[in-house]
């Protein structure tokens, strides 16, 4: 007969650090495996001279099982016959029977040869707590909770055990993994549910946070999109249900009232004014100097050449508007052409000029992945601090309408001539987009001396290539899905943790076909809300990541998400549709945000609530 | 943990390409511009690809194919590229047929393949290599900050035999307008005696050079690398100064430890200015080399050095082609390369021998 059973307990001991229930108890990163273990013995102030005796796999096992007991376990509410070990590892022995081997050269070394059985780990255990239930060691490759969940599960419900405990105790020279979970069939508040996939998310959440992985928060947000120069104008728009696609107005091309675009609604002149340089920069670089001042400013850093600071920002087109200005002349004889406008075509140039903008000259750099190029900045940024080079760092990336875009995405003849309508059956292509949207990653450290609430953290993020092809999406979306469900998995969540994707949803036959077909093999059967606010924006390219960014994180800081506009009709291959409406009052927890480009570079983020 | 270079590859002006030797003939051209020596492709990439790729594409891909079989692996553990221009020869055709169409009627193939990150997404679609995959396109530090990705990488333990490259082509058109802007000689120069007659200006330059980094020990490796730093606009000649020194110091070393350094000197009077000074006093008792005069000046040349480091620690021998200065120690173990863009963008790099 099944009964219930729950984790009460978990305990991960791993790369010099020591967890209990998913809190860090313990860390100490200079020492070797003897120095660690004997450590987290002083550290935990056990006193158990049978400890010193023992060989690194058994303390390291002994170990895990006091912190895993320690505090709630009540054992005498159980016959010690009923209290039992199921433990595995891949090495079984290995690293004492070496040793072993080693000493029988010389005089060989019976203290040690007692230990060339990998389940005198579970004795040594036995032995300090009195179990005497059924125990048992098994060897896989890897940690096997499927057949834990099952061996464990058969032994409770079947009345031979009342308390399990099970997990992995792997030691090998310098590796070690020792993850311990207390199963019980009671449910106490703190109980999670004994299954194989909670297992795997504590082994694994362990494993990002044994790389000495530090959070990395939002303390920052700045946008400027055709729905709004800022912010809280872009908020506004979503909540009027108001896109931002019009004619064209500032773009000088002959596909002015044929096709429609999403451009921001201020002239260079009047961004040039707002952001105090000349009116011959480039759209690009004014976009990028719009939002970034913003995000900055908002982040509420006093002074930021006291930190080491930086700025990773993406674009795909550089100052391509004023090269195709320095073309026109230069093409009817190459002596002509103002040089001042070809000065800052390359990429890198944008970014530098907002670097100096902003005052950051410790770290930059520029991406460009096509569509996914800002969310790579992102991710990039988050890892510059996760690696301690950073303390901050504005990532995001800017985007201007060009003829050159414009004319590109044309002869590929995936312009809708109409508004988009991402995620419908129905759809024609997408709008040409344009803006800029950044966050402000700050480290833990500078987190908690800002003087604001940070908006969220970064939990995941992955880089995967469908390798499918230069500009087609595959149909089976493998890049989605790998970017998606490898993100998922550094986050150490599983897809029902997700409260709203932020599609990359372009409109285009290919990419919601391959996408939706990705979030299919994710998701199904139980799909989150889901949007692409490029329905709002249209396709910003390489803004795009950036921009969404931005608004993923309002989604979890205001509790919203956002409506995928002008959706009619369900695509027939799937069983899931787009939001349609705007939503207030949600509970938003995680929010994965997706970016897909040119050359299969797929990117996903997951931003959560802290 | 340490990272090692396990192989390399690289085209450029020079006879480069698939060589046991370093340099087996020195290629001697008079002129403002050196253009990269290129293999036989169809030895490297399926002719029917070929035809459709540009120049700076069968460059990166046919480099990294060549790295990869010299390191003896079949699928790395990421892709990361750095081109300061991207697909310049892509990107110049489709704007002229824009202008020259007026918009109408254009063909898409130019644009399709214009985005900077085409090579890495080359080398992925042929390996179907599905792991992760990215592209700098930040100046002088394209490469740079593609080796900083790499590196962190392997730190994360993200993945092994990380594939990064650098990546830049020459065009009629570039070199052009970059002779406008003052980057170039006004006068022809034997590219060999480059730094003998000083003038303003460079000669101009291109190539591919990629690099399969890994944290596992090999006698097969060719280097270790051991650090890279830059750093952006520095006030004076001292604060550079300061930098290296503060570099070797954070790697344990001293400028005495080092036994060569390879600057990068191009033969501009301004430019060189920042080696020259160096050269008289920090490096004033330390073996340089220079390589610019064969690989010509481009933003992501600094890979063409790290190949040429990492050779010269693995052969254990420096062609006197690159000598400046000789060296006091004939067995090179330790190698800083030394190099500014327009003395905005400035990197270090250390390589050692394993």
């Amino acid at each position: 007969m099944s009964t219930e059973k729950y984790i009460t307990s978990s305990c991960c001991i791993s790369n010099n650090t020591v967890y209990k229930n998913g809190d860090l108890l313990f860390e100490n990163t200079n020492a070797d495996v003897a120095e660690f273990l004997l450590s987290v013995y002083e550290h935990f102030k056990i006193d158990y001279s049978r400890f010193y005796k023992m060989d690194n796999l058994s303390k390291l096992g002994w170990l895990a099982s006091e912190i895993l007991l320690k505090g709630g376990f009540k054992k005498e509410n159980y016959p010690p016959e009923t209290i039992g070990l199921i433990l595995s590892n891949a090495n079984s022995s290995l690293d004492t029977d070496q040793k072993y081997m080693a000493s029988v050269a010389d005089i060989p070394r019976s203290s040690l040869f007692v230990y060339t059985l990998p389940n005198i780990v579970s004795g040594e255990i036995c032995i300090r707590n009195n179990f005497k239930g059924e125990g048992a060691f098994f060897v896989f490759d890897t940690f096997n909770a499927d057949f834990i969940e099952n061996y464990v599960s058969s032994l409770l419900d079947n009345n031979i055990l009342q308390a399990c405990i099970c997990g992995w105790i792997e030691l090998l020279e310098d590796e070690y993994k020792a993850v311990l979970f207390l199963v019980e069939k009671l449910n106490d508040i703190k109980a999670i549910p004994f299954t194989k996939e909670q297992m795997n998310k504590i082994f694994d959440d362990k494993k990002n946070h044994s790389m000495k992985d530090q959070e990395v928060y939002i303390a920052g947000v700045g946008a400027i999109t055709a729905i709004g120069n800022n912010v809280a104008e872009c908020l506004a728009s979503f909540e009027k249900e108001c896109a931002g696609m019009a004619e064209i107005t500032f773009l000088d091309t002959i596909h002015r009232n044929k096709v429609p675009v999403a451009e921001v609604k201020l002239s260079n002149a009047e961004l040039a004014e707002m952001t105090g340089v000349f009116a011959d920069t480039s759209r690009t670089t004014l976009l990028s100097l719009m939002a970034a001042t913003e995000a900055l400013d908002d982040a509420g850093i006093d002074d930021i050449s006291t930190l080491r600071a930086g700025f990773v920002s993406a674009n795909t087109v550089g100052g391509m508007d004023k090269s195709e200005d320095f073309f026109i002349d230069f093409l009817k004889d190459n002596s002509k052409g103002k040089l001042r406008n070809v000065f800052d075509h390359e990429c890198g140039c944008v970014t530098q000029a907002t670097a100096d903008q902003l005052g950051i000259k410790d770290f930059m750099t520029t991406i460009n992945t096509a569509c996914s190029s800002s969310a790579n900045a992102i991710s990039y940024g988050a890892r510059l601090i996760k690696n301690d080079i950073l303390d901050v760092v504005v990532a995001g990336g800017t985007d201007a309408i060009t003829k050159f875009t414009l004319n590109g995405f044309n002869t590929l003849e995936i312009l809708d001539r109409n508004y988009c309508r991402p995620f419908d059956e129905n759809r024609q292509g997408l709008n040409l987009g344009e803006g800029a949207g950044y966050v402000v990653l700050v480290s833990a450290k500078l987190a908690k001396t800002l003087n604001k609430k940070l908006y969220c953290k970064l939990s995941g993020y992955n880089n995967s290539n469908d390798a499918y092809h230069q500009t087609a999406s595959s149909p089976d979306g493998t890049g989605s899905y790998l970017a998606m469900k490898l993100a998922l998995e550094k986050s150490g969540l599983l897809p029902s943790d997700i409260d709203y994707i932020n599609l990359h949803g372009t409109g285009t036959q290919n990419n919601d076909y391959a996408e939706g077909t990705a979030v299919k093999r994710l998701f199904d059967p139980s799909y989150p809300p889901m949007s692409s606010t490029k329905s709002f924006t249209g396709h910003t390219l390489g803004a795009s990541g950036g921009i969404e960014a931005v608004f993923s994180v309002l989604a979890i800081r205001h509790g919203i998400i956002y409506p995928n506009l002008r959706f009619e009709d369900q695509m027939r291959d799937f069983s899931f549709a787009p939001e349609k409406k705007f939503l207030t009052g949600q509970t938003i927890d995680h929010v994965m945000s997706n970016s897909f480009g040119f050359g299969g570079n797929c990117t996903s983020l997951i931003f959560s609530r802290i | 943990m340490k990272t090692f270079i396990r192989s390399s590859a690289c085209i450029s002006a020079q006879n480069t390409f698939g060589k046991q030797e370093l340099f087996p003939e020195v290629t001697d051209i008079t002129g403002t511009c050196l253009r990269a020596i290129e293999p036989d492709y169809s030895l490297l990439i399926d002719p029917k690809l070929i035809r459709r790729m540009s120049h700076i594409i069968k460059m990166g891909v046919a480099a990294a194919r060549e790295c990869l079989t010299e390191g003896k692996i079949d699928m790395p553990g990421a892709i990361v590229t750095g081109t300061a221009l991207g697909c310049l020869e892509d990107t110049i055709t489709f704007v002229t047929r824009l202008i020259e169409l007026n918009e109408e009627l254009l063909p898409p193939t130019a644009f399709i393949q214009s985005t900077h990150n085409t090579v890495a997404a080359q080398i992925a679609l042929q390996l179907k290599c599905h792991n992760y995959n990215n592209n700098f396109v930040h100046k002088g530090i394209s490469f740079e900050s593609a080796l900083f990705d790499a590196m962190m990488l392997l730190k994360e333990n993200e993945a092994d035999n990380i594939l990064v490259g650098g990546i830049d082509e020459m065009t009629d058109t570039s070199f052009a307008i970059l002779s406008r802007l003052g980057l170039y000689r006004r006068w022809p120069v034997s590219n060999l005696s480059l730094f003998e007659i000083s003038a303003k200006g460079t000669i101009g330059g291109e190539g591919a050079a990629f690099f399969l980094l890994t944290d596992k020990p090999s006698t097969d490796n060719l280097a270790e690398f051991k650090g890279l730093q830059t750093f952006y606009r520095p006030k004076d000649n001292r604060e550079v100064e300061q930098k290296i020194m503060a570099f070797l110091a954070l790697h344990s070393l001293q400028i005495e430890d080092i036994d060569l350094v390879i600057t990068g000197k191009n033969g501009d009077l301004v430019n060189d200015k920042i080696y020259d000074q160096l050269v008289g006093s920090l490096f004033s008792n330390v073996a340089v080399a220079n390589f610019k005069h064969l690989c010509g000046e481009y933003p992501t040349a600094a890979a063409f050095a790290l190949w040429l480091a990492a050779n010269v620690i693995k052969k254990q021998e420096v062609p006197s082609v690159v000598m400046e200065r000789s060296l006091k120690n004939t067995e090179p173990r330790k190698i800083l390369i030394y190099n500014h863009y327009m003395n905005i963008y400035h990197s270090m790099m250390l390589v050692v021998a394993c």
